[in-house]
């Protein structure tokens, strides 16, 4: 019980503050990179894309144009100033030029996940009242018809695999320039430019409104504390989800500061386009790098070489960690010389072998691994934000660079500690609010307008901030996916036979659940099925229950995208139990035990 | 159901368990409510409460709501002993059938004897009358009859109010796990001396109740 120790609160607040901020022109929209960009150097490279084997360059100009006349196709079709759009495709080009034609048009950009389900599209597009929907594959298509029904001002659909492009390009084809000079002109940066739905610990999704002030006071945030590390041939590759406010700032700091930004072309393909590519800077969740670590221990492993890999991570941590202290012994030295040719650069060579700049978020990446990749010759910086703070508040940076913190806050973002722990920010990425929810957005602010992040740190002496814990009832995955548990429990637990259900999946590479099942529901289900008789042992094993609990699984499921959906489940021997300690003496639902108790049985889940 | 053995409260070793009586409270709006053990056979009232609560509700008191209080949880909700585990209910004695509308219950920590998990539910229709005021300063006083000095609570922290009003009666409030705050309480020794805060400040978070709350908080001047 946490009662033993008696705990102390600390009633003082800390603030930590980083450099100041230039402000914005009242004009400087996120269009505005891009315009001069175009104007001052057409040629110069904004993206490739992959033809055949290799990544081909996509210059400025001819980006601009594209957007210049899918605009106008957004204005034929309607689309008027402030009117959303919703967008729902993996990562592509296409995806930033839909974006960005959608801003010259005056309109808003409402991102989807490419796996969401139907029900959150539902969601999303009616909440946002959106005209417009871009999807960018049939079978996405398909999904939306079935709700499509129920969001009637989505008045028009199109889809980027079968010419939502040309079809855009074509209807704007006599669209004079001039109407979206107009559009342009209204911009400004209290402008609304984009509104990224999260989901909340309890009911629907919640829209964060960005505005363009919001998006590129951070993306000035990040070029001010890393803009002198930027190289004139750097290059960026960028294959997390766009609807990601991570990759959404990535590709907007790239853009800004001349970074060429390489689009994979499927997740599935990563490890082979790091070679292709062989970016100079990347930005990924912890999840990325867990898998590189884990498929190169494999290799070693089944290479026979386990125990020098194994050998090889203890010196790079070491390493590392002496070398943040200050001195490395001449020991840790030779021996981090020696392994760095039979070991770590292979592991730069899995990133491409010219990563320099690299950026984790979205999640937590443990303090041994962050040591481990120095120590390999990648120094990995982590930033920590939220969607609602466009997102990033603080980072990581060479030079400011302390394994187990998320680094120092950004130029012109204030964090403060609350009285309960809670990290508290200003600045001006901190959002408007959320989409027609006034009540939500009360909620968030405080009274002197701090914006509460619902997580818990502590400043250190330095300034760097290190996150503890968390307030809001919320899972983060490894792969930086925020999934709220409550739902997908509530869901589960209303099939008659689940008495209780803990969701898992914190600094996971996915969710995975935890069922106990009702003796007694157990036994009347086992009666009808003709099962009677059967000790309540047998039937938790029986493969008729398994597929009854998985059926509510499945129906949970279907409420969520697949980066929040239950890949595995175990059937619990028993019951949550208070002499365990699963619940407290007055049956509360304790996590951190249940998660303590069967830590075995999760531990399977995620090793198979 | 359970035969009335289970009402009968178990002396533990060492302790006395004591009837706290039933005690006549005139609320704010002058409603009155009759405050009183908890008894086995409030079992089925207690599981029809249960089901009127909203999901919301559920979610706040147990974090991780089952649809239904099973046999199981139903036993160990009222199958209490008076001293380790003590739960008060209080029913609206001027309204037909004199419905239970609030339930509230200590449980003693094993490990320290001291200190013991407090938890207060009111049904949605009966909340802001003053009701979980009124039952919890009768929970302190038992449980200080019984040698409790702390009260401990998970808490969400969502539950905003509560941990407010926590807050106010001197109480600390650490993080636990992701959602959760650790709340614990010291409880005012020599309670009829007491002159804290206590008072003033559930006049605060609470409409002025006037008449019953007179009883309660007599004791504490």
């Amino acid at each position: 019980m946490h009662a033993r120790v008696k705990p102390r609160e600390v009633d003082f607040v800390k603030t930590a503050t980083g450099p100041l901020l230039m402000p914005l022109a009242h004009d400087a929209h996120l269009l505005r990179p891009l315009l001069d960009r175009f104007e001052a150097e057409p040629g110069s490279v904004l993206a490739s894309i992959r033809e055949g084997d290799h990544f081909v360059d996509v210059t400025v100009k001819k980006v601009f144009e594209s957007v210049w006349r899918v605009a106008k196709g957004l204005v034929a079709s309607g689309v008027a100033p402030g009117d959303r759009v919703a967008l729902m495709s993996h990562t592509r080009l296409e995806w930033m030029i839909l974006d960005y034609a959608i801003l010259a048009a005056g309109a808003v950009t409402v991102p989807i996940y490419d796996s969401s389900s139907a029900e959150q599209i539902q969601w999303i597009i009616g909440d946002s009242e959106a005209v417009m929907f871009v999807v960018e594959t049939p079978a996405m298509l398909a999904t939306f018809e079935g709700v499509r029904a129920a969001v009637p001002t989505c008045r028009r659909v199109l889809t980027i695999d079968t010419g939502a492009i040309k079809e855009l390009e074509r209807l704007g084809a006599d669209v004079p320039d001039s109407s979206i000079e107009e559009r342009i002109a209204t911009l400004d940066i209290d402008s609304i430019a984009t509104i990224i739905y999260t989901s909340g610990t309890t009911g629907r999704p919640k829209g964060c409104v960005l505005s363009h002030g919001n998006l590129r006071n951070n993306a000035a945030q990040a070029f001010d504390a890393l803009g002198g590390e930027v190289r004139p041939d750097d290059t960026g590759l960028l294959f997390l989800p766009l609807a990601h406010a991570l990759t959404k700032g990535n590709a907007l700091f790239d853009t800004e500061a001349g970074i060429a930004i390489g689009f994979a072309t499927d997740i599935a393909h990563l490890a082979e386009e790091l070679q292709l590519h062989r970016p100079t800077t990347m930005a990924a969740v912890p999840r990325i790098f867990e898998k590189v670590y884990n498929a190169s221990s494999h290799k070693a492993h089944s290479e026979r070489k386990g125990p020098i890999f194994d050998h090889a991570v203890a010196v790079a941590i070491r390493w590392s960690r002496e070398r943040t202290k200050g001195r490395v012994w001449p020991w840790t030295a030779a021996e981090h010389l020696l392994f760095d040719r039979l070991v770590y650069r292979k592991i730069r060579h899995a990133f491409g072998g010219r990563l320099r700049l690299c950026f984790s978020g979205g999640g937590p990446l443990g303090e041994r691994l962050t040591h481990f990749f120095a120590g390999a010759g990648l120094h990995i910086y982590e930033g920590y934000g939220l969607t609602e703070t466009s997102p990033m508040l603080t980072i990581a940076r060479p030079g400011a660079w302390k394994p187990g913190t998320v680094g120092r806050p950004l130029a012109g973002t204030s964090i403060m500690i609350a009285g309960d722990g809670e990290i508290l920010a200003k600045g001006p990425q901190v959002f408007q609010g959320y989409w027609r929810n006034d009540r939500a957005t009360a909620e968030v602010f405080d009274r002197d307008g701090w914006f509460r992040t619902g997580d818990i740190g502590e400043l250190d002496a330095e300034g760097y901030l290190r996150i503890t814990g968390r307030k809001k009832e919320l899972i983060v995955t490894a792969a930086g996916k925020n999934v709220a548990p409550a739902p997908l429990e509530d869901r589960l637990r209303a099939h008659e036979l689940i008495s209780q259900a803990v969701i898992v999946g914190d600094a996971r590479p996915f969710i995975a659940a935890l069922i106990a099942i009702d003796e007694m529901a157990a036994s009347n289900w086992a009666t009808r099925k003709g099962l009677a008789g059967e000790p309540f042992a047998d039937l938790l094993n029986s493969e008729e229950l398994k597929a009854a609990v998985q059926r509510a699984v499945d129906d949970a499921n279907a409420s969520v995208s697949r980066a929040e959906s239950i890949r595995s489940f175990v059937v619990l021997p028993r019951d949550l139990t208070i002499e365990s300690g699963e619940l407290t003496a007055t049956l509360k639902v304790r996590r951190a035990v249940v998660e303590k108790a069967y830590a075995v049985q999760i531990d399977r889940i995620y090793a198979g | 159901m359970h035969g009335p053995t289970a009402d009968a409260p178990r002396d533990p070793p060492g302790e006395e368990a004591r009837d706290p009586g039933e005690q006549v409270h005139t609320l704010g709006d002058g409603g009155r409510i009759l405050v009183r053990a908890l008894r086995a056979s409030d079992r089925d009232e207690l599981a029809a409460g249960y089901e009127e609560l909203s999901s919301a509700s559920r979610r706040l008191r147990f974090f991780n709501p089952p649809e239904h209080l099973s046999g199981r949880l139903l036993d160990y909700l009222v199958d209490v002993d008076g001293c380790n585990h003590f739960a008060l209910g209080a029913q609206a004695i001027d309204e037909p059938g004199q419905p239970g509308v609030a339930v509230a219950r200590f449980a003693r920590d094993p490990h320290d004897p001291s200190c013991a998990e407090a938890a207060v539910t009111v049904r949605e229709s009966h909340r802001n009358r003053g009701i979980g005021t009124i039952l919890l300063v009768s929970l302190v006083d038992e449980a200080l009859a019984h040698g409790i000095t702390t009260f401990t609570a998970s808490v969400m922290w969502e539950n905003q109010a509560l941990l407010d009003g926590l807050r106010a009666y001197g109480a600390v409030v650490v993080p636990a796990e992701p959602g959760v705050a650790a709340v614990s309480v010291a409880l005012p020794r020599g309670a009829k001396e007491y002159e804290g805060p206590f008072p003033i400040v559930s006049c605060r978070i609470l409409p002025q109740p006037v008449g019953g709350w007179r009883s309660a908080s007599s004791r504490w001047r």
